[in-house]
């Protein structure tokens, strides 16, 4: 006749029964989300330098950065176009190789626009040209309303117009209430981080980039 | 109540370590996804102190910006004398219009805008201007705004005046 101690099922060692029961309760506790992949999105785009482009497909391949943005925002958003610019300064800094790698290797800075109607691909090019930004490897983006809704609805990216009225000139002038955010998608379009665009230390986030290199 | 003999506390012990290290995440991956913002801008620093029986604006910078788009100026109002002020309105001729604008959280991680007609300045207090606050708004520039360049605007207060202000443009 065996005794129970023996029998596995029944008692089993306390550093076998410890590690079964912490196993559980930790590990059910921090097992990664499942990623957010972008990839699928496909859609098409008009970049700055009037260049019609496939998101995220044409990006893949290098890690991106991605603020949500429009032209007629003067703070927030100048805040966030601000703050990509100075990532990108950042990631160069610290990256001195990048430097003799292909362009496609180099990471995309991207500028998304949430307004089509007035973010033309003009428009868009003046505003780059304004940040310094009008050059490689920033990428201003807009498109046909719909193309832009698929994309902002998908990446979680919220508007309302919060402030509409006509100026002494009758021209309609209107502004939005607007999530923000800027993300990293890593080079297959997987959400990495999603930050609070304008609040977040570009420190912080070129370095998150860096990692991703 | 052989499970709570030393060698299992020991054991109990052990595995916890092994088993939280093995899923602790490290310093940068704590903040994923959504990766909370720290609580303040990463703004110039706040040097502004209160000048004793004087009101003066301060530290004043403007936002770059195209000619036809938006620029924003930031500043600190220090208003030192014994007496409330408001600050009404500020003017420009480099747009065609030029605001008192306020960016607020509209709840739900967005963010709005809207315009302050009257903005009251206490007495012995610090009015910061800065990104994602408080902001004179130049609405539709009437020409472009680079980084050297600067810009002159006047706030209007009801007891201090017209206070004229230049500004350095900047990117940030």
């Amino acid at each position: 006749m065996t005794t129970p101690s023996t029998t596995p099922l029944t008692l089993p060692r306390p550093f076998a029964r410890c590690i079964a029961i912490l196993a559980v309760f930790i590990l059910s506790s921090c097992v990664s989300e499942p990623t957010e992949s972008f990839r699928d999105l496909s859609v098409t785009l008009t970049d700055h330098r009037g260049q019609t482009v496939t998101f995220p497909d044409d990006y893949l391949g290098s890690p991106m950065i991605i603020g949500y943005v429009y032209t007629n925002c003067p703070d927030i958003c100048s805040l966030i176009t601000a703050n990509v610019n100075q990532i990108e300064g950042l990631v160069r800094e610290s990256n001195p190789d990048l430097a003799e790698q292909s362009s496609t290797d180099q990471p995309s800075y991207i500028l998304m626009t949430f307004d089509p109607a007035r973010d033309t691909p003009e428009q868009m090019a003046k505003y780059a040209a304004s940040f310094n930004m009008a050059d490689e490897p920033f990428h201003f983006l807009t498109g046909d309303s719909t193309a832009i809704q698929t994309v902002m609805e998908r990446m979680r990216v919220r508007t309302s117009v919060s402030y509409d009225t006509v100026n002494a000139s009758g021209q309609r002038v209107y502004f939005l209430s607007h999530s923000d955010k800027i993300y990293l998608l890593d080079e297959d379009a997987s959400l990495v981080y999603e930050y609070g665009g304008s609040m977040t230390t570009p420190t912080m986030m070129a370095n998150d980039l860096s990692n991703e290199l | 109540m052989k499970f709570f003999t030393t060698k299992a506390f020991f054991a109990l012990f052990f595995s916890a370590v092994v088993l939280l290290s093995a899923c602790q995440p490290s310093d940068s991956e704590m903040n994923k996804n959504p990766k909370m913002a720290p609580s303040t801008p990463e703004v110039a620093e706040l040097t502004a102190t209160i000048t004793d029986d004087a009101f003066v604006v301060d530290g004043a910078w403007a936002r770059v910006g195209m000619q036809g788009g938006m620029s924003a100026a930031y500043f600190t109002i220090s208003n030192g004398l014994d007496q409330d002020d408001v600050l009404l309105g500020a003017t420009s001729s480099v747009a065609q219009a030029t605001e008192v604008h306020e960016t607020y959280d509209a709840g739900e991680g967005m963010m709005g805008m809207r315009e302050r007609e009257s903005l009251p300045i206490a007495a012995n207090s610090l009015t910061e201007f800065r990104q994602g606050g408080l902001h004179v708004m130049f609405l539709r520039l009437t020409e472009e705004l680079s980084e050297g360049d600067e810009v002159q605007f006047t706030l209007e207060f009801e007891n201090a005046g017209d206070v004229t202000v230049t500004a350095p443009v900047r990117m940030r």
